[in-house]
């Protein structure tokens, strides 16, 4: 039998929302219905031809070796009677026509002939800002066929909606390599479930991985590798392949078998559901939602968040919760596509629920989920839980924050009679803190005496308050201590404005025996 | 005047004492709910054994 020759092949085509499956060859398999066939493919192609992403070409390489597919087969489809090939197609979005991009990118290849990899490497950077939107791996298997998906999240900034804003906190900076130009693209990887090597649970796992690999040095893993690893102990719910679904616990079990501690929480007090979601998001973890409809429980995984800034503040005791702002969230959801809209909403009174509302095309009916389950991936130092931060944040801060208001309120003090005392917590790897401090909005000497002379955990807990008559006021905490022992770090002020603002982090720092690493402006 | 006005906002031991006690007050009236979520919360066999397994 002959071998069969492959070559590579890349076209440059422009792009047709309603042609994109017929473009890379995808027909609808036989044993299913041709409407809601390939509908991660669809939305996809509506995403990319959304106004404010605006794809105009595609970039197409016939024969793409993707890591994820490869190990898929090799544990999977390989044994299939129906011979699938090992190799995928990869379809790479752009925002310029399809002329401009074969032009521009043969102008990168002649300025590195020209001008060197440095400049090359600068052009290249630039070329990606500009317009391209990532890539999609495209699998040889009809019925499912999208695979590892990078694509840019959508603006900051929505259209006729000054007071909201998206953060996409859980994406990160990706390479592709095309045609000896490498590519860059903020995002976080999707792919849609194929219910032989992974379903939904599986796949939700992969994507929050993917974000805890930004800023933790875990091993490479596939679908395939995580489905083998939560099934590794126990079959709960059936077979291990074709995947039948996992339970909490296998999830759990394949989180840790990778290298990272999963923290499970039940979501049953949707205050405390959404504060733990703000805090995972703000800190750059990609939380794992469990959700149900009734019917089937169901899992996603958290990419961003929608945040109204003039959305009234949950208040309670005179201390304000900056996570009640979180409008929505945006989620990787692998029935639908990557960076669904899910409107946060509380229904059934006060002991209710968190619900998600979806709408992920105007063609379909509005879909709701009710939040059971958080599965946070965290770094096993990282001790302290979000609640536990929380706690401390209201109980041990922001409440000293608002004595201390309602005491220069008796004082007649004008400015200390508006409220309410905002607090937000969350948790980063100490050297991006460092970092992030270092702008304008802090006064130079705390960050620098913060960066000289201060011992920091791998990760820090950041407890930020901030009030009318007060110039911000951080606590850091240090996250290797456990809930009946948290210390802190540090007290700082991040301006010197105001005169209440010395005092206050003075009195929280006496009281949480921190005196000696007080950090205020030295004006 | 920048001696009356640090005056205006100083905390001397007696009026920490004071800022002590709205704090405490403060803390008792979350804690009630606090504890209730916390309560709520706690994982048992059930959540760990859920099925998670939604189709497209």
């Amino acid at each position: 039998m002959p071998l069969e020759p492959f070559r590579q092949s890349i076209r440059f085509v422009e792009f047709v929302e309603d042609g994109f499956p017929a473009e890379l060859g995808i027909k609808a398999p036989p044993f299913a219905d041709p409407i809601k066939a390939h509908s991660q493919l669809k939305y996809l192609a509506s995403y990319v031809a959304n106004d404010q992403i605006k794809c105009k070409s595609l970039l197409i390489e016939e024969h793409y070796i993707d890591r994820d597919h490869m190990e898929d087969h090799s544990v999977f489809y390989s044994r299939n009677l129906y011979t699938y090939k090992n190799y995928c197609q990869r379809v790479h979005f752009f925002g310029l026509p399809a002329d401009q991009v074969e032009k521009r990118l043969a102008e990168l290849r002649d300025i590195h002939r020209t001008k060197g990899p440095k400049a090359c490497h600068d052009a290249s950077a630039a070329l990606s800002e500009e317009s391209y939107i990532g890539f999609a791996v495209i699998k040889p298997l009809q019925g499912t066929p999208v695979g590892r998906t990078v694509l840019r999240s959508y603006p900051a900034q929505k259209p006729g909606q000054p007071t909201y804003r998206r953060d996409f906190t859980c994406t990160h900076l990706y390479q592709a390599h095309v045609g000896g130009i490498t590519l860059s693209v903020r995002g976080l990887p999707f792919q849609q479930q194929d219910k032989a090597v992974a379903a939904c649970a599986t796949t939700a796992i992969w994507s929050a991985l993917h974000r805890t690999r930004a800023f933790e040095d875990i091993g490479i893993f596939t679908p395939a590798q995580i489905t083998a690893l939560a099934t590794r102990a126990s079959l709960e719910h059936g077979r291990s392949m074709p995947s039948e679904g996992l339970s909490a616990d296998q999830m759990c079990q394949a989180v840790q078998a990778i290298g990272v501690s999963p923290i499970l929480r039940r979501a049953t007090d949707p205050r405390a559901a959404q504060a733990a979601l703000y805090s995972s998001l703000r800190s750059g973890v990609a939380p794992i939602l469990v959700i149900t409809n009734g019917i089937d429980f169901h899992a996603v995984t958290g990419v961003g968040m929608g945040i109204r800034e003039d959305r009234e503040i949950d208040v309670e005791g005179g201390i304000g919760d900056r996570a009640s702002r979180l409008e929505a969230i945006y989620v990787h959801d692998d029935r639908i596509g990557p960076y669904v809209r899910a409107d946060l909403e509380v229904r059934g009174g006060p002991h209710g629920r968190l619900f998600l509302r979806m709408k992920p095309d105007k063609s379909q009916k509005e879909q709701w989920w009710s939040l059971t389950h958080l599965l946070f991936p965290m770094h096993a130092k990282v001790r302290v839980t979000f609640g536990e931060l929380r706690n401390a944040a209201m109980r041990w801060v922001a409440a000293r924050v608002e004595g201390y208001r309602q005491e220069l309120e008796g004082r007649g003090v004008e400015e200390a009679k508006h409220g309410p005392v905002e607090f937000e917590t969350w948790i980063e790897r100490a050297q991006t803190y460092l970092r992030l401090l270092l702008h304008p909005g802090v006064d130079s000497d705390v960050s620098e005496r913060l960066a000289k002379e201060i011992s920091f955990s791998r990760y820090v807990g950041v407890i930020r308050v901030e009030a009318p008559f007060i110039d911000p006021i951080q606590v850091l905490i240090d996250t290797t201590s456990t809930e009946r022992n948290i210390f802190a770090i540090a007290v700082l002020a991040e301006g010197g404005t105001k005169p209440a603002t010395k005092v206050a982090a003075g009195h929280i720092a006496l009281y949480l025996d921190c005196s000696d690493r007080l950090l205020l402006p030295s004006a | 005047m920048p001696d009356k006005k640090d005056k205006l906002y100083a905390l001397d031991k007696e009026a920490r004492d004071r800022v002590e006690q709205a704090a405490e007050r403060i803390r008792t009236e979350i804690s009630e709910q606090t504890n209730a979520i916390e309560r709520s919360a706690q994982l048992t066999e059930d959540d760990y054994s859920i099925r998670i397994n939604a189709r497209d």
